[in-house]
Parts: structure tokens; C-alpha cells; sequence
């Protein structure tokens, strides 16, 4: 699915947070499409339990030329469901491992989860 | 620089010794020569070790220098010599490419610019301990010169000397280093954790109480790694 225009994966998982609240009624038709498609991809992760897989397989990734989690959105919907129902396998702590031991990951890690965070803030 | 290619056997004019000689003498501490082949070295190469140093220094642009620019290239410059000195004379004893001057000078600017390098990676790490997230805005537009001084880096080194100096089997290390790094290098403010799903579950005060932790580890290991 492309990405509605100007509105950012971060940008994204912050309204997918809000989506009761009616913060999507002034959004435009294809937002609101691109939305819907990665709203159901969060409630496929959540039911079939794979966010814990998900972020273990990327944390276990080697990013020789490219960031592992570089435009991957089922890893970031993952991060939005660990930060729902939390982590006792730790394989969060794992990914955070591999984030400090690369920086590309951090890069992209930040880029996303910053925009994420400031829209958060602002929509709530 | 080719007029600089001497004959190895000939002395140029106003000076005592040919080129193979002066890196003989000078990389010999036993030489009666030595002295004054170090005092000729410095008026054949001073200049150009001066100037290699400045110009690397000017390419990468250092933020926010407390000394002024000609302080720190003359700090730099020691730190060179400090280099050829070093182990007794060891670097110009083992420099194996006698037969041209070119070499000789590529190699010496490269002992220049490493040593430019160096003084800077200090300077940035000691800036990062010091600073708060708003004023490292320049890192964000590294100019295209600072490809081998770059945030990779600086990060990469930040990471290691955080590790090395946890304790052994101490809880929330990376945790830690990642809360830091997001706040020092990914331009994270203390409200936006509180939205980071993972670490989401953080308290109040646990930012700003790691940062500083964190932030004074950075800046211990910084001064004993001099």
C-alpha cells in the first residue's frame, strides 16, 4: 500500500493509537486508507501473537549495508503492541542491544519512534 | 611538491644533510647528529606539518573550539610531534619509503591529518558530555568533509567506552546507553520517553537521572582516555 502523502509512518502509528478518539475524522480519504491498512495489520500482529517475533528476528539482524528495520512497518507496529502489553521475553532487550550496536538502526530507530513520540504528544 | 623531489644523495642548498640522511639521523637517538637533524627537519617539514594540520582542521570545521582556531592547530601540531618523537624517534626509523620525498611527505600529512582526527574525535566526545541535545544541531548537517569524523563515530565510540566501563552484571546497561544516545544523538526530549514504546514503562525522573549518570561516565572515560 503507498503511503498517503505527507503523513509519515511515525506520524501514522501516533494517529493508530488515537483512532477511538475520532483524531482521524478530519484526516483525507487516502490517510485514512493508509491507515486502515496498517490498522489491520497491527490487529494481525496482536492476534497471531508475533510482535515478540518480529522484533527478535530484526534485533538478530546483521546491517551490513542497510538498516534492518529501514521502511519496515510490521517492525514498528510491533513496537506499538510491546508498548501496549509489554515484554517479559526479553527480546526487547535484545533489539535495544543490537540498536546501540548499530547505528544505522538507530538512525532509522529515531527518525520513527521521534516522529511517533512528538505526534503522540501533540494529539493527546 | 615535485621540486621537493630531492636527490636522496644530494643536500640542497643551505642545508646539511641529504634526505636519507636527515630521516637516518633523526630516527637514530644514539646519532651525535641527531639534534641538529631534528632542527633541520623542523625547517624543511615545520611549515608544511603547520599547514596540513590547519587545513584539516579548517575542512572539518570543529563547533564550538574553546581555544581559538590557531591555539588548537599549535595544539595539534605538538600532538604530531609528540607522534615522530615517540618510542624514540620509532615512526621515522621504520618509515620504509627513503627513495622519494613525495612519499615521505604523503606519509607525514597523513600522520597530520590522523592526528587532527584524533584531537577532534576528544573534542566532539568531550561536547557531547557536556551539552545538552538542543545545541548538537550541528551534527545534524555534517558537511560532506566530515565523512571521516562522522556520527557513526562518535556513537560507536560513546557505545564502547560505556561497555567497557559497566560493571560486570550490571542491570539496564544498554537500556541505559540507548536512553542517552536518543537523548544526546537522536534529539529526544525527557517528555518524548514517555511516548518510546519501548520504554514506555520508565518513571518520571529515570531520563534525566540516567542522562546525568550517563553523561558523567562519557565524560570520566573521555579524560583517561587521553
Amino acid at each position: 500500500m503507498m503511503r498517503a502523502k505527507q503523513l509519515s509512518l511515525g506520524q501514522a502509528m501516533a494517529y493508530l493509537d488515537k483512532n477511538q478518539t475520532g483524531a482521524w475524522q478530519d484526516l483525507s480519504e487516502s490517510k485514512i486508507i493508509y491507515l486502515d491498512d496498517l490498522s489491520g495489520r497491527l490487529q494481525e500482529i496482536e492476534k497471531e501473537k508475533k510482535a515478540v517475533k518480529i522484533i527478535a528476528t530484526r534485533g538478530q539482524a546483521n546491517c551490513d549495508s542497510r538498516s534492518t528495520i529501514e521502511g519496515d512497518e510490521d517492525f514498528f507496529l510491533s513496537c506499538l503492541v510491546i508498548g501496549h502489553n509489554g515484554d517479559k521475553s526479553g527480546e526487547v532487550e535484545k533489539f535495544i542491544r543490537h540498536l546501540n550496536s548499530c547505528y544505522k538502526c538507530f538512525q532509522v530507530y529515531s527518525e520513527v519512534i521521534g516522529d511517533y513520540c512528538e505526534h503522540s504528544r501533540g494529539l493527546s | 611538491m615535485s621540486n621537493r623531489n630531492q636527490n636522496n644523495h644530494s643536500v640542497p642548498k643551505g642545508l646539511r644533510f641529504t634526505f636519507d640522511e636527515l630521516l637516518s639521523h633523526c630516527g637514530n637517538v644514539s646519532s651525535p647528529y641527531w639534534q641538529g637533524a631534528w632542527s633541520e627537519f623542523d625547517q624543511r617539514y615545520g611549515k608544511f606539518i603547520y599547514k596540513k594540520v590547519a587545513e584539516r582542521c579548517a575542512a572539518l570545521r570543529p563547533p564550538r573550539l574553546k581555544l581559538q582556531f590557531s591555539e588548537t592547530v599549535e595544539d595539534i601540531v605538538s600532538e604530531v610531534q609528540r607522534t615522530l618523537f615517540k618510542d624514540d624517534c620509532r615512526a621515522i626509523r621504520e618509515f620504509r619509503g627513503r627513495e622519494n620525498e613525495n612519499i615521505f611527505l604523503a606519509w607525514l600529512k597523513q600522520i597530520c591529518y590522523r592526528g587532527t582526527r584524533a584531537y577532534l574525535r576528544r573534542h566532539y566526545k568531550e561536547y557531547f558530555s557536556e551539552t545538552n541535545s538542543e545545541s548538537l544541531d550541528f551534527l545534524h548537517t555534517s558537511p560532506p568533509d566530515l565523512e571521516d569524523l562522522n556520527r557513526w563515530e562518535v556513537y560507536e565510540e560513546i557505545v564502547h567506552s560505556l561497555r567497557d566501563a559497566a560493571a560486570r552484571n550490571a542491570r539496564n546497561t544498554e537500556r541505559d546507553i540507548n536512553i542517552f544516545l536518543l537523548y544526546a544523538m537522536g534529539g529526544f526530549s525527557a517528555e518524548m520517553f514517555k511516548y518510546n514504546p519501548l520504554l514506555s514503562h520508565l518513571g518520571d525522573r529515570v531520563v534525566d537521572v540516567v542522562v546525568n549518570r550517563v553523561r558523567t561516565k562519557v565524560r570520566s572515560n573521555s579524560r583517561l582516555s587521553r
